[in-house]
């Protein structure tokens, strides 16, 4: 799983959102690090549909604008779970290996 | 180190050596050994062959690093439009460049590319990519390109490119700039590409002409004859001469390399399929054009290998048999200005070519 | 960072190491999930080598093959230990935001 496409579930973890609301999302939830383009986006979305994660869930227009709204499906959910869970245990595994480190390197 | 001194079963080392042929020719040299130990530990123990999946795994990194390494476009074009020198980043790219066939050209103008678009279609009977004038035209001008970059070129594109400008420190394991021995290429070796080159379109131009009914025109009788002298001086004069040459303390004789071999080769098959194809193409004259140029060489050539057939010096090259042939006086090659490998101190494995590695890792 | 390259010289971090061990101790870092292939192995080191953050160190020939070794630099070991704080940072925010998450889906 990519982190572009994990961003994107977590954004939908609370809720539906529209394509803007998930570029929002995503930049908040990575702490500005993550700027997703349009295309890079609409990319993404495809993959996660395509895998079920993710699904349509509902248009409306806003402005004279279609707006489609995304949601996380049940699996989605459980994969972000899981990706989860293996991030948070290789960021200890790496947390030990690098804390045990000799001081002496080269630069 | 070569792959197959990675201390490794030979037939996976060179099994290895054929999936690695994506990765840039630098790359390939310098680490190609550490690269097959790896792929040995990783492969069932005994096995004689890289299996497929990992073979793909090396064509992919492979081509992802060619692309690496390779300039970007404005800075290529700098190079291939002005010849002008690159930052230092990108040398090993440049000295890949200035080894290749066509220099510049990359893969895509080699002959067998070519063979590939536009013979391959022709033998099984589909329309061929390219026209029949324009294929001439377009070897005749990589032939011009490939024969005016011989070693001297190469010598002095070095000097331009490779070795460190002013002002920038010499770095341990690449180029400097030094006096370089003049290569030469052996006698035999030199002899049985001719043969091949010249020997091969001939006869299948003359097969293919008498074949379609087309008389062979006198004038390449005349041709013939005119080359015939020179065969029968050249033995005699190498009787006499071989055993008296002077010492050349700065050549360096070598065989033709496999690159070489193939280079000719490819060369030698796309010569002769314009010539099956002019024929076929009722546009005899080409096929009479090219013997016709081959014809006066031809009797000479065959002259020269059936001397080097025999017990030969190792110092002999193609290029003393030419000398003895026309002239008494054999020049002595003096050693050049061009790029050195710079070996500073240190064990370096035998065979080793150390260059600072494309990404930088130098050797220990 | 891309996860190879992280867990390269996470495989680093506690010594030099030579391309097979490398592949060994990712494949133990991620809990068997990533398994280097010796062209991405050397895709990734290249890289990592450009970047300074590994560096060639050392050559020995053991049972006739040829072994060159890598070692982390400190640069390497900095970002090493940046990259985690994101990771442990990420997994926190994403699992703050996947429990909150309503029962109701859709599956």
């Amino acid at each position: 799983m990519t982190e572009q496409a994990y961003l994107v579930m977590l954004s939908l973890a609370h809720g539906p959102r529209h394509g803007y609301g998930i570029v929002q999302e995503v930049v908040t939830l990575s702490e500005g690090r993550v700027k997703l383009g349009a295309g890079t986006l609409y990319g993404v979305l495809d993959r996660l549909v395509d895998a079920r994660y993710v699904e349509a869930s509902g248009e409306e227009v806003v402005d004279g604008r279609l707006r489609r709204y995304y949601s996380l499906t049940d699996e989605g959910h459980g994969a972000s779970v899981a990706h989860t869970r293996q991030l948070a245990a290789l960021a200890r595994t790496a947390h030990r290996a690098l804390t045990a480190r000799p001081v002496a390197g080269t630069a | 180190m070569s792959a197959e001194g990675a201390g490794v079963e030979v037939r996976f080392a060179r099994s290895v050596r054929r999936w690695l042929v994506a990765y840039p020719p630098r790359w390939r040299r310098v680490r190609a050994g550490e690269i097959t130990a790896v792929l040995a530990d990783l492969a069932a123990p005994g096995a004689t062959r890289l299996d497929v999946r990992s073979g793909l795994g090396l064509l992919r990194a492979g081509l992802a690093t060619r692309r690496r390494m390779a300039p970007p476009f404005l800075v290529r074009m700098k190079y291939v439009a002005f010849d002008w020198p690159l930052p230092a980043q990108y040398r090993p790219w440049v000295d890949d460049q200035l080894r290749s066939a066509v220099p510049g050209q990359g893969l895509l103008t080699t002959p067998m590319m070519v063979f590939l678009l536009w013979g391959l279609p022709w033998l099984m009977g589909t329309k061929p990519i390219f026209d029949l004038t324009f294929l001439v035209l377009y070897l005749l001008l990589l032939g011009t390109i490939a024969s005016s970059r011989g070693r001297g070129w190469q010598r002095q594109a070095g000097l331009r490119h490779l070795v460190p400008q002013a002002g920038e420190e010499p770095v341990p394991g690449w180029y400097i700039k030094g006096l370089v021995f003049h290569p030469r290429l052996a006698a035999r070796s030199g002899a049985n590409l001719a043969a091949v080159f010249f020997g091969v379109p001939a006869v299948v131009a003359a097969t293919v002409l008498l074949a379609g009914g087309r008389l062979l025109h006198p004038l390449l009788g005349a041709f013939v004859l005119a080359g015939v002298p020179f065969a029968l001086v050249g033995p005699v004069r190498w009787r006499h001469g071989i055993g008296r040459l002077p010492a050349q303390p700065a050549r360096l004789v070598e065989r033709a390399s496999g690159r070489v071999r193939r280079i000719v080769a490819s060369w030698t098959v796309v010569i002769s399929l314009v010539v099956v194809a002019a024929v076929a193409d009722d546009h005899s004259w080409i096929a009479s054009a090219i013997l016709g140029a081959l014809l006066p060489v031809l009797p000479w050539v065959v002259a020269a290998w059936a001397r080097t057939r025999g017990a030969v010096p190792d110092e002999l090259t193609l290029v003393d048999l030419r000398d003895l042939t026309v002239r008494r006086h054999v020049q002595v090659d003096v050693a050049l200005p061009g790029p050195v490998l710079w070996l500073p101190g240190g064990a370096m494995p035998a065979g080793a070519e150390h260059a600072p590695a494309p990404s930088g890792v130098a050797p220990a």
